[in-house]
């Protein structure tokens, strides 16, 4: 079976990006969310395998809906995605419970690395 | 990876996101503060992630610039000055010609370092507080290093948490906001797919007209049950599309927020502007066509009504002026109005200007609100002596009228010497289904769309004279200039002078039409219309009647 991811961004743009490089990985991704908040609902209700974070979206920060989606599931497998810059935020992503992060703009190969060893 | 499928999604999301910047920034002026920043910030955080995605180096590097700006103002390192505002503005412009420069062949040259400059130096002036600055010192990762680095980094958290606090003031939460989204789920859909369905509805209730038709003939009551039963489904299906292809008016008003401040400072005049029922929905075809006629009339009313600060001092009127620029429905119709408390027109000058050119006798003296419009729509018409850039020629007005009456709509005019005036347009609420009169010439139908339509005569055999060589209908004593259907679509002279006449109101005057026969009136679905080249303008589109038969559809300015 395939790996499932929820993409998490709020330009479609992005979301199309990484979700053409995910889907041609072999993952199969099952839902978006253009917003935390949104994603942290569509995390409980999908249940992926793998989530991938903006980490500026609207209404909630993507470092605010992981924190949530880790306290509803601890295992939960979050990869951050974060513009350059970002480091202090990245930092903070990861105190809240991601597990990895890639640096904008994404290129496919490190990208898909990032998804081995957060699946790992 | 598909180019050039992300350069159309980089396209149209930065585009809004432009829109989104303008509005933020507009809102910032006005002195609202906190919120908007963030949603500045992450409008122009977003442009430059997809500017790096894309490789578009101007449009990364400048809103890179941008944001660095905008994370000292969310940060409370810089206040917001008017001249911040203004940096801020003119940087969004040059991104917006950035942007559009990425999706030209041959771009004019943007000057992108003049941009970059001028944000640096606002930003310089920045308070410097050490240890806050998340720019650009962040290195490009190599994945390699990176569960290395993230260790690090994670670390290096724990040890400065006020660092962390300092720097994550991302996005507030908007509480209203989240209820309400959670009840409007949207997906995007290209607005042709939409257009697509829209035609599609209309064949269907062309074929439901027929399917009526054979099931009347038919006198089957099961096929009857079952063919009212289809045709209920398929008006409410129509009725669902057509609300599907509204879009809010705020869409298309909001841009004008923008070109109405530029253009009162570019005129040194004060201005208010005030939109109203930005909630309104509106069929997408309407709006598309009415941006630039609003656009136009915002223009003329800056130009023309609003006096400049010293004039309305004088005048005893509140140095700022007020804009109005307002939507609301009113029966099937949208009514949109442009309206400002400026100096009114001058009544005297239209006329001098009118005698001038020959267009009212010499000794008329006073002019109605709808004369003065008549007049002032004339194609080349100006009281204003000298040309300004800002709405040129006076080819404003009638260009606008001319407009609105071909999308079926119509204009009012009402002024107050010295308060103000109104220019109100009422337009219908779609443009893929109008009214027409079915005429018939020889055993061809047309349809002309009723919106000009004045009046319909039976003929009497001495209504058309001719005068001056030309044929002309006599309609209770007055002359109207005439023109044959037959002549125009190519049909022989019919010997006889019976049949149907109709009188349409143009911007040149009344007209008066001659057909075979007028067989009825209609709802017809519009199909736009390519015209072979070099034929005459006579139509603007084509229609599928009830009974299965293609129809033309009349251009009434072109056919007269």
């Amino acid at each position: 079976m395939n790996n499932t991811v929820l993409v998490c961004d709020d330009a479609v743009f992005m979301r199309t990006m990484i979700g053409d490089i995910l889907t041609q990985a072999g993952l199969e991704v099952v839902g978006e969310a253009d917003s935390g908040a949104q994603a942290v609902e569509k995390y409980k209700s999908l249940k992926p395998d793998l989530v991938t974070m903006d980490i500026i979206m609207p209404e909630m920060g993507g470092i605010e809906a992981v924190r949530e989606i880790t306290k509803f599931d601890p295992q939960a497998r979050v990869l951050m995605c974060s513009a350059m810059g970002q480091q202090a935020l990245v930092a903070e992503a990861i105190q809240a419970g991601a597990k990895d992060f890639v640096v904008k703009p994404f290129q496919p190969s490190r990208v898909l690395e990032a998804v081995q060893r957060v699946l790992g | 990876m598909n180019t050039k499928r992300y350069a159309e999604l980089f396209r149209a999301e930065s585009r809004e996101r432009l829109a989104e910047m303008n509005t933020s920034l507009l809102a910032l002026e006005r002195g609202e503060g906190g919120e908007r920043v963030a949603e500045l910030f992450r409008a122009v955080h977003t442009v430059k992630g997809m500017a790096a995605a894309m490789g578009y180096a101007d449009v990364r590097d400048l809103s890179h610039s941008l944001e660095a700006l905008l994370d000292q103002l969310r940060r409370g390192a810089l206040d917001v000055t008017p001249q911040i505002i203004e940096t801020l503005f003119d940087s969004v412009d040059t991104l917006e010609s950035a942007i559009v420069a990425v999706s030209q062949p041959n771009p004019d040259p943007v000057d992108v370092l003049r941009a970059i400059e001028l944000l640096e130096g606002a930003a310089a002036a920045a308070v410097e507080s050490p240890g806050t600055n998340p720019t650009m010192e962040w290195p490009v990762m190599r994945d390699a290093q990176a569960t290395n680095a993230t260790a690090k980094l994670a670390s290096e958290a724990r040890s400065s948490t006020h660092r962390l606090r300092a720097a994550v003031t991302v996005a507030p939460l908007n509480q209203a906001m989240s209820a309400a989204e959670k009840h409007h789920r949207f997906v995007r859909v290209d607005a042709a797919r939409l257009d697509t369905l829209m035609n599609l509805i209309g064949e269907l209730v062309i074929a439901r007209g027929r399917l009526q038709e054979v099931a009347r003939k038919a006198g089957n009551p099961a096929m009857s049950e079952a063919v009212l039963q289809a045709s209920r489904l398929i008006g409410s299906l129509q009725t669902e599309i057509t609300t599907a292809r509204m879009v809010l008016v705020g869409q298309a008003f909001e841009r004008f927020e923008r070109m109405v401040r530029d253009t009162a400072q570019s005129l040194g005049k004060q201005v208010s502007f005030e939109i109203l029922g930005s909630e309104i929905e509106v069929d997408k075809s309407v709006l598309d066509e009415i941006g630039d006629p609003v656009m136009h009339l915002l223009r003329n009313s800056l130009d023309h009504g609003v006096e400049s600060p010293s004039e309305r001092r004088a005048g005893g009127k509140p140095i700022v002026a007020k804009l109005t620029l307002s939507a609301s429905r009113e029966r099937s119709s949208v009514v949109v109005r442009v309206s400002d408390d400026g100096r009114g027109i001058d009544v005297a000058r239209v006329l001098e200007r009118a005698r001038a050119n020959g267009l009212v006798e010499d000794e008329c003296g006073n002019l109605s609100d709808s004369e003065i419009l008549a007049l002032i729509a004339r194609p080349g018409f100006s009281t204003k002596s000298k040309v300004s850039d800002i709405s040129g020629r006076g080819v404003g007005l009638d260009v606008v009228a001319t407009k609105v009456r071909s999308l079926g709509g119509s204009v009012e005019l009402s002024t107050d010497a010295g308060a103000g005036t109104e220019i109100r347009l009422e337009l219908p609420m779609t443009l893929a289904i109008i009214h027409a009169l079915l005429a018939r010439s020889e055993d061809e139908i047309y349809a002309l769309p009723i919106t000009h339509v004045v009046e319909t005569l039976v003929l009497e055999p001495d209504m058309v004279r001719f005068e001056d060589d030309r044929e002309v209908l006599l309609v209770r004593g007055v002359t109207i200039p005439a023109v044959r259907l037959r002549d125009r679509v190519g049909h022989p002279r019919c010997p006889r002078t019976r049949g149907h006449a109709v009188v349409l109101d143009l911007p040149d005057g009344r007209v008066s039409l001659l057909v075979d026969e007028f067989i009825g009136q209609q709802e017809v679905v519009v199909k736009n219309f390519d015209a072979a080249r070099g034929m005459p303008h006579l139509f603007n589109g084509a229609t599928i009647l009830t009974n299965g038969s293609p129809a033309l559809i009349l251009d009434a300015q072109g056919i007269l």
